[in-house]
């Protein structure tokens, strides 16, 4: 007996993703970001004598790869559904004998694992590539490596929830002051539950903590991040099942 | 036995607030196993959208609709249909193949199945060769002629085709026709929505005419026979839905 999973969610994620990365527009920002990569790993051919420069590139590498990724993923998923109505080809998906959800969450993984691809196709190259100069908390690259993925995981489920609500331009403005600005809006709010409420992908980097040589988050701090994130992707997942399941075609 | 469709009493309406109005009033009918049955209107009577409906793409304000004793909507219904929607742009990197593949998939095919089933498919609706081709590449008739091979991938038992032969030239008309003969010989329940009375009168078991959301007549292929000795069957439709003919 083949799986839901399998079965029906799957076969949607392959054919997004494939979909998705035959793009233009991901294509040119992928090849974007390996050229950006080839010329800072030119950096260990050439040599850096300052300890200082190579943090600095380190963090820049990082910042770019993990950009790239969030970037990536929310261009992805902010088009499944728009595109899916406009083209009239959600009409042969749900006709077969599908939940609706099913499409959410094969759309919403698909968009996530091409970030993760991204995201680690670059970051190993980027490893290889930047002289570390400094001392770096192994900890702390764990803890940055753990909560990506779930940054990701977040910034894929925003956009699918923003475009059941809004017009796709609204949506993808929103989606992109979220993903990007989230961290400095609930600055504002800082110590008001509304920072744990607010999904903040950005919360979730790592990158400065780690090129700064702080040691890790205690294992609580950690695992509170990992839930937060937990808590936003489910309650945005669940949230626009709701509209997608009552939603007329 | 559960009909393939039954429809009792099924309303629909648009929109929200004071704009809400009502496009489909109290549609009742059924197809039984094995029929084809024609289902004809002009523009905005209400075909695709009691189709919609019936799909569980949209909901129904009152009455019921349900394919094999599945209420719409439910996946159990759509298990042995095949669907073809009235407009649909195929996505455009993907190549025909695995979009058939991608249906067939999610209809509950291995990929064994898939293997035999997408050529001969493709070579059902005269696509033989172009498997491989990216969909963008392909013309309106092309994506229609793939959009029926989708509806037929997993073998269904009934097909559900909104505006079935849009965007076909001539050839393509005539050999779409020949294949919905074959299918229904073979058994298939075909239920399909169109403008061409031609095709309805080559095809059909039953044609049922909607005008402004209501059901106005139901006809037989005898009756259409005899209709069509006697007269037009455009000039019979067009006075069925002026509310010339007495029902």
């Amino acid at each position: 007996m083949r799986s839901a999973f399998h079965m029906a969610v799957w076969p949607i994620v392959r054919a997004t993703v494939l979909e998705a990365a035959r793009r233009k527009d991901i294509a040119v920002l992928a090849i974007f970001m390996v050229a950006l990569l080839f010329v800072l790993g030119s950096a260990r051919v050439v040599g850096l004598e300052r300890p200082a420069a190579g943090t600095f590139l380190l963090n820049l590498s990082l910042t770019l790869i993990i950009g790239g990724a969030h970037l990536v993923t929310l261009l992805v998923a902010a088009r499944q559904i728009p595109d899916e109505i406009e083209q009239r080809t959600l009409y042969p998906l749900l006709a077969r004998p599908i939940h609706r959800s099913h499409v959410l969450i094969g759309k919403w993984l698909a968009a996530c694992l091409m970030g993760l691809a991204l995201f680690f196709s670059l970051f190993i190259p980027v490893w290889l590539l930047v002289p570390r100069l400094e001392h770096y908390e192994t900890g702390t690259l764990i803890q940055l490596l753990t909560l990506q993925p779930m940054a990701l995981m977040v910034t894929a489920a925003v956009p699918l929830f923003l475009t059941l609500c809004f017009p796709r331009g609204l949506a993808m403005a929103l989606a992109l002051l979220i993903v990007l600005g989230a961290d400095y809006l609930v600055r504002f709010v800082d110590g008001f539950p509304l920072i744990w409420l607010v999904p903040n992908p950005s919360r979730l980097n790592m990158v400065l903590r780690y090129t700064d040589g702080i040691a890790p988050l205690s294992f609580w701090g950690w695992s509170a991040l990992m839930l937060a994130a937990l808590f936003w992707t489910a309650s945005l997942l669940l949230l626009s099942r709701q509209l997608f399941e009552r939603r007329a075609l | 036995m559960a009909k393939p469709i039954e429809i009792e009493e099924l309303s629909v309406s648009y929109g929200r607030g004071r704009k809400r109005q009502r496009v489909v009033h109290d549609v009742t009918f059924s197809i039984e196993s094995g029929e084809c049955v024609g289902f004809i209107g002009v523009n905005g009577a209400g075909k695709s959208t009691t189709i919609k409906a019936l799909m569980g793409f949209i909901y129904a304000d009152a009455g019921r609709a349900s394919m094999f004793g599945n209420d719409a909507g439910h996946p159990d219904g759509r298990r042995q249909v095949g669907y073809l929607p009235e407009v649909a742009l195929y996505y455009p990197f993907m190549r025909a193949e695995e979009l058939l593949a991608l249906y067939g998939a999610l209809s509950g095919m291995t990929r064994a199945q898939l293997r035999t089933r997408i050529p001969e498919v493709l070579q059902l609706v005269g696509l033989a060769g172009r498997g491989r081709d990216l969909l963008r590449e392909f013309s309106k008739g092309m994506q229609q002629r793939l959009g029926i091979a989708q509806a037929l991938i997993a073998e269904p038992s009934l097909l559900v085709l909104d505006e079935v032969s849009a965007g076909l030239d001539p050839m393509g008309r005539f050999e779409l026709r020949e294949l919905l003969k074959k299918l229904h010989q073979a058994g298939k329940t075909i239920f399909f929505s169109s403008h061409e009375l031609s095709e309805v009168e080559s095809l059909c078991d039953r044609v049922i005419l909607i005008d402004q959301g209501r059901i106005k007549k139901e006809v037989t292929q005898s009756e259409l026979k005899q209709i069509g000795s006697e007269q037009s069957l455009e000039s019979f439709f067009i006075e069925a839905i002026r509310g010339a003919v007495a029902s």
